[in-house]
């Protein structure tokens, strides 16, 4: 049965507009793609404005002075808005992205660097295991992983055969992960597509 | 070269958007129709995730951090709403944040919806929706450090150090299982979760899953589902069909189409190309 929710109407008058630029732009798919924008800019603004709520007027109000000195640099980040102060938002803006920075270094060199070594190390000791194809598994990983990183070294020639052989096996990994990378993105837009179709059919039509 | 082109080749070429789009429309909506059961194996990732969450200990603690905008929930559905559900259906307490502002209505509309049976848990004591918390990876960082220093409330308002379930619920050491839903969020945790040693499962984002395909041979994810796929296959395990089901079909025809589109698209291209060299 076909809804009557004007929400699902609404959606399902919104999903068309905007599938209506497939067949070419029009003011339809115009308004539906600005309906969007400006939702979820109102839904940023809210959310924002409840965060200043949450993390520092009411922690003010309750006597909690720890939030004084985030509140200040927050405000000193407003200065970017005008040219006579604007080098007060320099200061939390470089605080922001050396914080920033400190945490991905932190745990990239854990999570990515000292983990993936040990991983590959363990991979080198399945090559010499009883298991034929856990042996040929990780010795692809391993040659394909010390050809993708020589690949980036750009310090030293490309002469020689051993280089360019080393060149071409990363260039045929890369391509491989590429391809594993546009699969599954096809996956990935597929499935908004039927997500839509299936609201469409079944929530709205009420056909399925 | 097109000019050159004559024939059904520049037909094609020249109809190409309009006949992609009419023709994955009509092998997506055809199985929505008229379901189609598609053979589906269970991939050693899910399996993994779902074996962790059964060998899951009484009353532990799991987190589920949903970390995608909105246009990304479709794919993330099925695997959230299904890992949840056997969370529900396991004695462990679950904790729902969002470290994305717009994942937090989701979680709240998922966990309100018809996709979960609470199976009777009570809010508050076996399960807790904490809401949006800000500062992106920081904010996690600082979270997975010490919970109750940066979040003072839940979805709802209410002060989380009055709710049974957050006084266990000290920092990341205190979980069994942390749980990301999305792409850059599962890199997230592994970043500043997994220093805990925290175990990680996640659902990713399907663009995202040929990356952490490391770090599942490193341990340092303990199981994966990949999008929609890894949600229907972890309703399988769960002998439980569902929205990941539903989405096969569409999927499977869809993505054959896609197959013979790409094989189309290299046969026109080679033959235009020797036309053209014969002209030369």
């Amino acid at each position: 049965m076909m809804s009557t929710d004007p929400g699902v109407w609404i959606a399902a008058a919104l999903t068309i507009f905007v599938w209506s630029f497939l067949f070419k732009e029009n003011i339809f798919s115009r308004f539906a793609e600005f309906t969007f924008v400006g939702m979820m800019t109102g839904h940023l603004i809210v959310m924002g404005v409840s965060n200043i709520r949450s993390y520092a007027s009411v922690p003010l109000s309750r006597g909690d002075l720890t939030v004084i000195v985030p509140v200040i640099f927050a405000l000193m980040l407003y200065g970017a808005v005008s040219r006579r102060y604007y080098w007060l938002s320099r200061w939390p803006t470089a605080l922001l992205m050396g914080t920033a920075t400190a945490l991905a270094v932190r745990g990239f060199l854990t999570a990515y660097i000292v983990s993936q070594s040990v991983g590959n190390i363990n991979a080198a000791r399945a090559v010499v295991g009883p298991d034929i194809m856990a042996a040929l598994n990780s010795g692809i990983i391993i040659v394909f992983s010390i050809c993708t990183f020589s690949y980036f070294l750009f310090t030293i020639g490309l002469k020689g055969a051993a280089t360019v052989a080393s060149r071409r096996i990363a260039r045929l990994a890369m391509m491989v992960a590429f391809g594993a990378v546009i699969g599954n993105t096809v996956l990935a837009y597929m499935t908004m597509v039927l997500n839509r179709v299936i609201f469409l059919f079944i929530e709205w039509l009420g056909l399925a | 070269m097109k000019g050159s082109e004559s024939g059904l080749t520049a037909k094609i070429r020249s109809n190409q958007p309009q006949v992609i789009y009419g023709l994955l429309l009509i092998f997506i909506i055809v199985p929505i129709l008229y379901p189609i059961a598609v053979p589906m194996a269970v991939t050693e990732d899910t399996k993994k995730l779902y074996d962790f969450v059964e060998k899951l200990r009484d009353g532990s603690l799991v987190v589920v951090d949903g970390g995608v905008t909105v246009g990304w929930w479709p794919e993330m559905q099925p695997g959230a709403a299904a890992i949840s559900q056997h969370l529900f259906n396991r004695p462990v307490r679950i904790i729902f944040i969002a470290f994305i502002e717009d994942t937090s209505i989701l979680l709240h509309q998922m966990l309100t919806g018809p996709l979960i049976d609470k199976k009777g848990k009570k809010y508050g004591v076996d399960y807790v929706e904490l809401g949006f918390m800000a500062g992106g990876e920081a904010g996690m960082a600082a979270f997975a450090r010490d919970f109750h220093a940066v979040l003072k409330s839940d979805y709802y308002g209410e002060p989380i150090d009055t709710l049974p379930i957050m006084k266990d619920a000290v920092n990341a050491k205190s979980l069994a299982l942390w749980i990301p839903l999305g792409g850059w969020e599962v890199e997230w945790a592994l970043r500043q979760v997994g220093p805990h040693g925290t175990p990680i499962g996640c659902v990713s984002l399907a663009g995202n899953v040929p990356g952490f395909k490391p770090f599942l041979a490193t341990g340092q994810l303990v199981g994966l589902l990949n999008s929609v796929k890894g949600g229907a296959e972890y309703e399988i395990l769960m002998k439980k069909p569902g929205l990941g089901a539903v989405y096969m079909g569409g999927i499977s025809l869809s993505h054959i189409v896609t197959i013979a589109l790409v094989i189309l698209g290299n046969v026109i291209y080679f033959v235009s190309r020797g036309k053209v060299k014969k002209e030369k």
